[in-house]
């Protein structure tokens, strides 16, 4: 009895000796003469439907498009440095990505820091950054409340949820005045019970005076919804003139298939989330629902900024820009940081990121910036960009870019 | 005697080894055994249902989140705030206390139930407590979560210590009962809970305590978690993963055995370190876990340390609980 | 009244949805004594396999179905010989804490391995659904759904079915006699490998068939099979395990309760309905509202 009880401890105590030698062994590593950038991605793990080793492939391919002419070229050694990208799976768990970053801080000693997928793991990946003092470019997890922590050491690229829905109101009003659509005056949202989509539910809810609309309807669902039957009845009691879903693909997709089954059509049905990704959504779905929804859309036919890198980015991947959702996010976010360190002259992080905070080019997108002590969804928030949004339209099996009338290639059809 | 006083150099050896370590270890191996420590002790009291009591608990969870959300809600108040250095162990001492008070107003419903039945209802009430957290906004923050005042963070180091003598606790707690009449009550209402009832011994009430004793290490694991994490939400305090893997860790390394969980935790987490720290493999780790969780499953039924092979190497492991387990 | 036979027909064909994998589930449990917790991962491979056959290979259902149905006869087969019979070799703790550790990594190591092949090998976005879309049915003022219609008439032929297999056929026979008593099914001199083994094929067959029936009204994703096997084992222990009209009722009455509850409360409170009505039952009547319960 007492000889197990020995022998037990023994075995146990070498475990734990063999184990914590080793990751001490492994700790230590080399510091080789390039720039490295670390970040953790989703690519298992329930959050990997969006992004997955779709994402790997596309951040390797900027990082290859960026080495191309030798790196970025650093003032500061006069000489032009070759970047070096590190990522690692963090299977969609907040947890492992602290602990990835901590060894991308700590084990790799990288120079700066992407950020990972959403807003759950961004929150608490920042707080490795802010207590290295590594600057991190955040491009998903769009949600005021993360970037108002007073944090100093992170940006966000991405556009900010409650933002998401003001471009809509914006384009309808321009429809209604130039008589395109009759005057539309009811609205309702239904968002999925998660941070990003009660802020974007939150946007829609305040922009109403952007549109001259009203309010009729608001109702939260548990994510991954499956049923809607109670919610449609409700909303055809209301016939509003246009609903803003806001929810994940999976559950808009739901709400759009029970909505035609059971004959609820309101003259705009508004999805987000359906314009973003995965261009076969339209097959999936069947053609005949997803003619004239609208959405959101991340890309749109850029013609300003770098079209040419961007363009080579899908090819090397062998994407069509509506395959991966966040390739335009992450592109800002690359694009953000590696102007922000040639900016800087130097790897010296403090000075990168005053250098990041400090930007105003001109992007893709139009005049790319951040915004310090702004009000963004009711709070006080630092480092949120001006990504617009676009609004797309799925007509005929493709999606046409409908705003900002800069980038347009289609025009509004009823559904 | 001279092996139990051995055994306790041995463990003794292994606490100081454990204290020293973090001089060591990188930041990030760190946090690696912070959250092992925590695991470990939601392991090990999910064994003294699991593996003593002879109940499949799968809401260790539960108390993990209950700690958590206590915790960080309480730290929120000015009331609290204004006690100055006091304010974390009033909250700890509030949130352990309403974790032991939650166990047992639970315990009464759960217990009229057994095996299967027990088990799903325990995984029912995770999803129940997590839909009531999230439709409650206004008290815990709903889906947005709950920070923590930048004062009270913990960091990585401290937060270590504090897991390591909670894990110790929670060892100990097991060992105890290994060798005490208590344990041994709860053995017997696993081997057979009517005959164990019939020789006097009030099932009802020994479940209880279980129960409760069960609870309250896995709230201050909460706790601990909770402040050096900075920030909770439904998903990082009450996910189902806090409760479905402690059993897995309990059953992989020898369930019923004090050192079965330990086993159970550093190969997990060992696996887990490999897997997403070091290797890159063309295949998902998940696939590789999963693939793992199954053989060992299939093959080595009531975990490692009970199986043929460690048994020979060792004439007989860790203190065994007495009895073997029913067979039908 | 519309707004009754809208709610009845959203629940009832909700309620047969969640029938359909609910009884294969139990179908398992009463042969083999093995709590499948990769059965919804199963529904969802079947959803899977499915969507690549008829979206992106474009063959007619009637090549995809059958083939769908060839590939889970396999698989069942090494679910069975492979897993559930190393199980079945021992003692009931062993047999429910192995059972869950083995299908738990099972349904880990699946769900990841289709998301993933997916995801390199289809396209970047891995959603079940499939496009068929019927014209709604109007009646008595209101729209109903011609889809979830269909999909209804199916699930009762398929009860229907199944019902007349547990009663008529030999097979179905020798399955009930081995849940009701392994030894009585011994003396007799019945295989039980044989009928065990048959019977956990067709249960993992019909729950591949399942997942088709299920991306006709609702897309699944890789991710979605745990969540169903929790609502699986809802319906069983509502129902109790041996009672197959039982089964059907509790699903029925889980899909209907959700929609009504959602309807007067709001949507957010449909789980919490649905785990209630769950714990409640438990607590009550732990055996299930019809039948005997699991042993």
């Amino acid at each position: 009895m007492r000889k197990r009880f020995v022998a037990s401890c023994l075995t146990v105590s070498f475990l734990m000796i063999t184990c914590s030698l080793t990751s001490a062994l492994w700790a230590a590593g080399p510091a080789p003469k390039e720039i490295k950038i670390g970040a953790s991605l989703a690519i298992t793990g329930v959050l990997s439907k969006e992004w997955g080793p779709v994402a790997v492939k596309y951040m390797r391919a900027l990082e290859t498009l960026t080495n191309e002419q030798g790196g970025l070229f650093i003032k500061e050694y006069n000489q032009r440095i070759p970047v070096s990208l590190i990522l690692y799976d963090d299977g969609s768990s907040p947890d492992r990505s602290v602990e990835l970053y901590e060894k991308l801080a700590t084990g790799d000693k990288v120079d700066f820091f992407l950020g990972p997928a959403a807003s759950p793991l961004l929150i608490k990946a920042s707080t490795v950054a802010e207590k290295y003092e590594i600057p991190m470019v955040g491009q998903e997890g769009n949600s005021p409340y993360i970037y108002a922590r007073g944090f100093k050491w992170l940006v966000g690229t991405d556009t900010p949820a409650p933002e998401w829905c003001q471009g809509h109101h914006q384009f309808l009003k321009y429809l209604m005045d130039k008589k395109a659509i009759p005057t539309l005056k009811t609205i309702a949202i239904l968002y999925e019970d998660n941070p990003p989509h009660r802020d974007i539910a939150w946007g829609a809810e305040h922009s109403v005076g952007i549109s001259g609309t009203k309010l009729v309807y608001k109702e939260a669902v548990p994510p991954d919804t499956t049923d809607f039957s109670a919610t449609i009845i409700k909303l055809k009691n209301v016939q509003p003139d246009v609903l803003f879903a806001c929810m994940f693909i999976g559950t808009a997709s739901n709400l759009i298939k029970q909505s035609y089954e059971m004959d609820f059509k309101p003259f705009d049905f508004h999805a987000p989330h359906v314009t973003l990704a995965d261009p076969s959504w339209y097959q999936k779905i069947g053609g005949k629902i997803a003619e004239g929804l609208t959405g959101m859309c991340t890309v749109a036919p850029f013609k300003k900024g770098n079209v040419k890198m961007w363009k080579r980015s899908l090819e090397m991947c062998n994407l069509g820009p509506f395959d991966f959702g966040c390739a335009g996010s992450r592109f800002l976010g690359w694009e953000v940081l590696m102007k922000g360190i040639e900016s800087a002259g130097t790897l010296d992080r403090p000075k990168v990121m005053e250098a990041i905070k400090k930007l105003d080019y001109e992007s893709l997108h139009g005049r790319m910036a951040f915004r310090f002590n702004a009000e963004i969804g009711g709070m006080k928030t630092d480092g949120m960009g001006i990504k617009p949004v676009y609004i797309g339209q799925w007509q005929k099996g493709e999606v046409k870019t409908l705003w900002p009338l800069e980038l347009a290639n289609g025009e509004f059809k009823q559904r | 005697m001279r092996e139990k006083r051995l055994g306790w150099a041995l463990v003794l050896g292994a606490v100081v080894f454990l204290t020293l370590l973090p001089r060591f270890l990188s930041s990030s191996m760190l946090m690696v055994f912070f959250s092992g420590f925590l695991w470990l002790v939601l392991a090990e009291n999910y064994d003294i249902l699991g593996g003593f009591l002879g109940y499949i608990h799968l809401a260790q969870g539960t108390f993990f989140g209950v700690g958590a959300y206590t915790a960080t809600l309480l730290l929120k108040l000015p009331a609290i705030q204004s006690t100055g250095p006091f304010a974390i162990p009033i909250v700890s001492l509030a949130a352990i206390l309403l974790t032991g008070l939650f166990a047992a107003a639970i315990s009464t419903p759960l217990f009229r139930l057994r095996g299967l039945y027990f088990a799903v209802a325990t995984l029912v009430l995770v999803f129940l407590l997590r839909s009531l957290v999230m439709n409650l906004p206004s008290l815990t923050g709903g889906t947005y979560g709950a920070f923590i005042p930048r004062q009270y963070y913990q960091s990585t180091l401290v937060s270590y210590y504090y897991g390591l003598v909670l894990a110790f606790i929670s060892v100990g707690i097991n060992y105890y009962l290994s060798q005490n009449k208590r344990g041994l009550c709860f053995i017997a209402i696993r081997e057979d809970e009517k005959v164990a009832g019939s020789l006097g011994l009030n099932a009802t009430r020994q479940k209880t305590i279980a129960y409760i004793l069960s609870s309250l290490p896995s709230g201050a694991a909460g706790i601990i978690f909770a402040l050096n994490s900075g920030f909770i939400d439904t998903l990082i305090a009450l996910g189902i993963e806090r409760s479905l893997l402690p059993p897995l860790m309990a059953l992989l390394g020898g369930t019923g055995l004090v050192f079965g969980p330990v086993l159970g935790v550093i190969i997990l987490r060992l696996m887990d370190v490999v897997l997403f720290h070091y290797v890159h493999l063309p295949v998902p780790s998940m696939v590789l876990f999963g693939i793992v969780l199954m053989l060992v499953a299939l093959f080595i039924p009531g975990g490692l340390l009970k199986s043929h092979w460690a048994q020979k190497i060792t004439k007989g492991w860790a203190v065994k609980t007495k009895g073997k387990q029913k067979e039908i | 009244m519309a707004l009754v036979l809208q709610l009845l027909v959203a629940g009832v064909s909700l309620g047969g949805i969640y029938a359909l994998f609910s009884f294969s589930f139990s179908l398992v449990i009463s042969t083999t004594m093995v709590l499948n917790i990769a059965h919804g991962v199963f529904v969802v491979w079947g959803a899977g396999i499915a969507a690549v056959l008829l979206l992106r290979l474009k063959l007619s259902p009637f090549f995809a179905v059958p083939m769908v149905v060839l590939f889970f006869v396999g698989f069942g087969f090494l679910f069975y010989w492979g897993i559930a019979r190393t199980l079945m070799k021992r003692g009931s703790h062993f047999l429910l804490s192995g059972s869950i550790l083995a299908t738990y990594g099972l349904a880990l190591a699946m769900e990841s391995g289709l998301g993933t092949a997916w995801m390199t090998f289809v396209d970047a976005s891995p959603t079940f659904l499939l496009p068929f879309t019927l014209p709604s049915l109007k009646i008595l003022g209101t729209s109903l759904s011609g889809n979830r219609l269909v999909i209804l008439c199916l699930v009762v032929l398929m009860i229907l079915g199944f019902y007349l297999f547990l009663r008529k056929t030999f097979l179905g026979r020798s399955a009930r006699a081995m849940a009701q008593s392994i030894d009585g099914f011994l003396i007799i001199g019945l295989n039980p490998d044989r009928t065990a083994s048959l019977v956990v094929i067709l249960a993992v067959v019909v729950a591949a068939l399942a997942g088709i029936l299920y991306i006709l009204a609702i897309p699944l994703n890789p991710f979605e099979g745990l969540p169903l096997t929790l609502k699986a084992l809802t319906v069983i222990i509502l129902a109790g395990v041996e009672s197959l009209p039982g089964i059907l009722a509790a699903s029925v009455l889980l899909g209907l309760a959700e929609v009504i509850g959602s309807y007067f409360l709001g949507s957010v409170w449909a789980p919490v309905i649905g785990y209630g009505i769950l714990f409640l039952v438990l607590l009550i009547r732990p055996t299930g509202l019809f039948g005997k319960g699991i042993a």
